[in-house]
Order: structure tokens, then C-alpha cells, then sequence
């Protein structure tokens, strides 16, 4: 049997502060599967993604990558699977001093050892689907904020992973570029069964993304099959809470 | 009563100083240690990139300074002989200037001038070049590239900036003494030829050795010191100026104390 692309058993995430964001949580993520994740304050899901793309680690219960746990990995073996997963959150950048072609081709030419031209053959074509083959030989300060994005995407494409990991995927792109994208998207999922983690605070995200939702409330998680969610009641919860909320800061 | 009081303040205040700095020099060869285990583990990885980053590197911390390395040279030279010359005469031993560049210049003044140079002018852009990229969470995209920061951003510079470090005192060494030259001959009309086979005389292997052990550490110290730095300086952009001026600091007191331990060590 294949070992599941993410698994986690009764994981625990709590602050300095002994805040816990989330505790108990388990999922898994198997082949070609998008899973969406809801969450309210949305730090959850971040840290969650973050716990996913080994960057941080949990603070109880276990995760495992490829049937392969973290602590099963010495720092190269980290290193190797980090190749595995691409991973673009909200803050995610380019290297500010290099070109796009450079930022895009960096994976090739360093882990392949290719040369220059060889690797930036290897990335025109992605370059072009995505419209930044004009702008190839400029640097990041230089794009727009869609067209700086779009190049973050193409890195993360370009590395093959077989894992993405996306923080609000239609964070600064315009409708036509998302539909694109999530054209791109579908493809991965389909050819080469890659999986999808989605991490969003609006719950419609998941008509696009999700085979099954997690939804994060007060430190607990639920865990819903697509057919089971209704994002109405999520958006409704919400609101409730946001009104609560404002009551509690105006002392009524 | 008062008088011991202050005592205490005083010694528990120079006390918790030196630990402070005692710490920060053992993180900081914790770090290098770091860096040599990271520059072993991927010595076959990324050859060719690293490659095109080290001759940046040298390019940016030994070429483009050359100019500025000159003219301080010169300059340096020509004051070490005006001084020499006014005080020798005094005691009649104008014959002993070549000993003096020999000693001023070579082992002492041209590896340390050249170190502050260097730290000026680079070692404080690689501070806040690496402060940015934290800040700007760029690391961290580098990480997930699966590419070790240690490896790809430290490597090339530590090995530029020393390689760069040691043409740089050499030629600092070659134009000073030119200009020391220049100096002596028109001020005082000592041929030439006869200071250059006086300094031939004076200058031996031990001078050469030392120079070459200063200007390797100090390039070292440069490189690691502003690294370190420039890697912790956290999320906030705020922290990037004190933790450059931090770096500067630092590489300052270290190369003037590798300074002194080396000659001591050479030279007592």
C-alpha cells in the first residue's frame, strides 16, 4: 500500500504563551486529493501550512511526509523533501537581486547542475503560458503585484512537486489569471496525481479546491467531506461571530 | 560604604560586558562550524552557481575597492615616511626608513587599514544584504527551493571576501611603500633604488607569513562576522540597522584583537 503524500495523528500547536491554536488534529492526504482549509483566526491554517511545508514543527502528535516522519530526517533529508512540496503563502517572495528567469530557474541550476541556457530553455514555456516571457529579464521590484505572484507560482511549478501547499491561491490575481492557474492546477492533479492543500478564509474556495474541508473553530478542527460542508452555515458562523464580537468591544 | 557599592556596579557591569561579548564570539564560531559542516555536506551540489556568486563576490569586495585601497595606500605611505623622516633625522638614523615602512606598513598598518576597508564597504552590504533577505522572507523561499541558506548565501562570500581580503593587502603593501618611496625621494632625495634593496634587506619570510596568516583571518572574520549578523536579524525591518552597526562593530574589535594576538604570537 502507498504511504498517504501528508499524514498527521492528534497534532498540537501551542504558542510561547501556551496559547494552542489547534490540538487533536488528524488528516490525511493521498494522492491527486485537494484538501481546503477554513479557519478563523486564519493564523491556524497559516501555521498548519507552515507545519505541512516542515518550516515549523508541532508541539505534540505526529506528521508524516511520504510515510516518512520528521524525525526519521536528518537536515539533508529535510532538504530533499522540501524539494517535494512547493509552497506559496501570502508572504512567500522572489529573491529580490536576481532576475525572474534566475528566480524561476534557481531549483534547476542548482540542484541539476544545469547551465544557464539549458535551465532557461527548461522554464520558457511555462513562462509563456503565464504571459512573464516579456519580463523575464526583469526583477521582482520591477512586476506588478499578479505578474510577481504568477512568477512565484511558476517557481514552485517548475520544481515538480508532488505536494502544493497554497495560502488564498487567488491572493492579487485578476479572475482570468486565477482561471488559468487553476487550469495548470487541475492538470498536476490529473496527469501526475499531485495533491493540493488549500488554506483560504472564504469557505467558496472549496467549489474550486476541495475533496474534503477542515475547518478550524476555537482551538477544535472538523473535518467535513465536500458533500457535507455547507458554506453558507460556515459564512453565517462567521458573521455571528464577528457581531459578538464587536458587541463584546463596544461593553454591550 | 558607598565607594564599595559603586565597586560592585562597576565590576558586575564590566563582568556582565565580557560575558555578553564572550557569548557572541562563541555563537559566532558555533555559526562557522555550522557553515564548514553545510560546505562539506554539499561540496558537490551547485557547483556552477556558487562559482558565478564567489567571482560577484570578488568582484564587488576586491575590484571595485581598488581604487579606494590606492589612494589610502599612497596616502598611508606617503605619511608613514613624512613622520619617519622627521623623527630620524632628529637621531641622525635616516638610513633605518625602509625598517619602518617595513614594519609600519607590512605588518601592522596595511592588513588592519585594509580590513576596515573591506568592512566598510562590504562587509556592511553583506549585513544588510542578508538582514533584507530575512526580513523580506526570501531565506525562507530559499528553504523551500530545498536549497540550505548556509550553503548558497555563505560559501561564496566567505571564500570572496578572504580571497579578496589577501590581494587587497598585498596590493596595499606594494602602494604604500611606492608611495613611501615617492615621498622619501623627493623630500629628502634617498635614491630609489637604494630604499628598495634596504626594504629587500629588511623584509623577511616571517613578515610575509604574518601578513598572509592577518589578511586570512581578517577576510574570514569580515565575511563570518556580517553573516551572522545579518542572519539574525529576525522579522522586523527596524532590526537590520542595529544589527549592521552590531557587525561593523564587531568586525572592528575582532580583526584589532586577532591583530595584536597574531604579532604577539609572531613576533615576541
Amino acid at each position: 500500500m502507498k504511504a498517504s503524500i501528508i499524514a498527521s495523528e492528534n497534532m498540537e500547536y501551542c504558542e510561547e504563551d501556551g496559547t494552542c491554536l489547534f490540538s487533536e488534529l488528524s488528516f490525511r492526504l493521498e494522492r491527486g486529493q485537494r484538501g481546503v482549509l477554513l479557519a478563523d483566526p486564519h493564523r491556524c491554517a497559516t501555521i498548519l501550512l507552515k507545519i505541512c511545508a516542515t518550516l515549523v514543527s508541532p508541539t505534540d502528535g505526529q506528521i508524516s511526509w511520504f510515510g516518512q516522519s520528521s524525525d526519521q530526517m536528518d537536515g539533508p533529508g529535510l532538504y530533499k523533501l522540501r524539494r517535494r512540496i512547493g509552497f506559496v503563502h501570502r508572504e512567500t517572495s522572489l529573491i529580490s537581486n536576481m532576475t525572474i528567469l534566475d528566480n524561476i530557474s534557481l531549483g534547476l541550476q542548482y540542484h541539476e547542475e544545469m547551465v544557464r541556457e539549458q535551465s532557461y530553455d527548461r522554464v520558457t514555456e511555462l513562462l509563456k503560458q503565464f504571459e512573464l516571457y516579456e519580463y523575464r529579464f526583469l526583477r521582482p521590484a520591477e512586476l506588478t503585484f499578479e505578474q510577481r505572484r504568477l512568477a512565484v507560482y511558476a517557481r514552485e511549478l517548475v520544481k515538480k512537486p508532488q505536494l502544493y501547499l497554497l495560502e488564498h491561491p487567488s491572493l492579487d490575481l485578476g479572475e482570468r489569471v486565477y482561471s488559468l492557474l487553476l487550469d495548470v492546477f487541475k492538470t498536476c492533479s490529473i496527469e501526475d496525481g499531485c495533491a493540493f492543500l488549500v488554506a483560504s478564509v472564504v469557505p467558496e474556495v472549496i467549489n474550486r479546491w476541495g475533496d474534503w474541508v477542515l475547518v478550524f473553530d476555537k482551538g477544535r478542527c472538523h473535518h467535513f467531506e465536500v458533500g457535507q460542508f455547507d458554506p453558507s452555515i460556515y459564512r453565517e458562523s462567521m458573521k455571528r461571530r464577528g457581531a459578538l464580537l464587536s458587541r463584546e468591544w463596544r461593553g454591550e | 560604604m558607598q565607594a564599595g557599592h559603586y565597586f560592585h556596579v562597576l565590576t558586575g557591569s564590566c563582568g556582565r560586558w565580557f560575558l555578553q561579548k564572550f557569548h557572541r564570539l562563541v555563537d559566532i564560531l558555533g555559526f562557522f562550524v555550522v557553515c564548514l559542516k553545510t560546505t562539506l555536506r554539499y561540496r558537490h551540489t551547485g557547483q556552477r552557481l556558487m562559482a558565478r556568486t564567489f567571482i560577484q563576490q570578488i568582484y564587488f569586495t576586491g575590484v571595485q575597492s581598488l581604487e579606494l585601497i590606492c589612494l589610502i595606500a599612497l596616502l598611508v605611505g606617503g605619511l608613514v615616511v613624512i613622520q619617519g623622516i622627521a623623527q630620524l633625522t632628529r637621531v641622525g638614523s635616516r638610513n633605518v626608513l625602509a625598517s619602518l615602512l617595513t614594519v609600519v606598513i607590512i605588518r601592522e598598518v596595511g592588513p588592519l587599514l585594509t580590513a576596515v576597508v573591506v568592512t566598510l564597504r562590504s562587509g556592511s552590504a553583506i549585513a544588510i544584504e542578508m538582514g533584507y533577505m530575512t526580513v523580506l522572507r526570501e531565506i525562507e523561499s530559499l528553504e523551500m527551493q530545498g536549497i540550505d541558506p548556509l550553503h548558497f548565501l555563505t560559501l561564496p562570500r566567505l571564500v570572496g571576501v578572504t580571497v579578496s581580503v589577501i590581494c587587497l593587502i598585498v596590493f596595499f603593501n606594494i602602494v604604500s611603500i611606492f608611495g613611501g618611496f615617492v615621498v622619501a625621494w623627493t623630500l629628502v632625495d634617498v635614491p630609489f633604488w637604494a630604499l628598495f634593496s634596504d626594504l629587500a634587506h629588511e623584509l623577511n619570510g616571517i613578515d610575509i607569513i604574518v601578513g598572509s596568516v592577518k589578511a586570512f583571518v581578517f577576510g574570514l572574520t569580515i565575511a563570518l562576522v556580517c553573516m551572522y549578523h545579518g542572519f539574525r536579524t529576525g522579522e522586523a525591518i527596524t532590526n537590520i540597522p542595529p544589527q549592521v552597526s552590531r557587525a561593523l562593530v564587531d568586525c572592528f574589535m575582532l580583526c584589532i584583537f586577532f591583530n595584536v594576538l597574531i604579532s604577539a604570537l609572531f613576533y615576541l
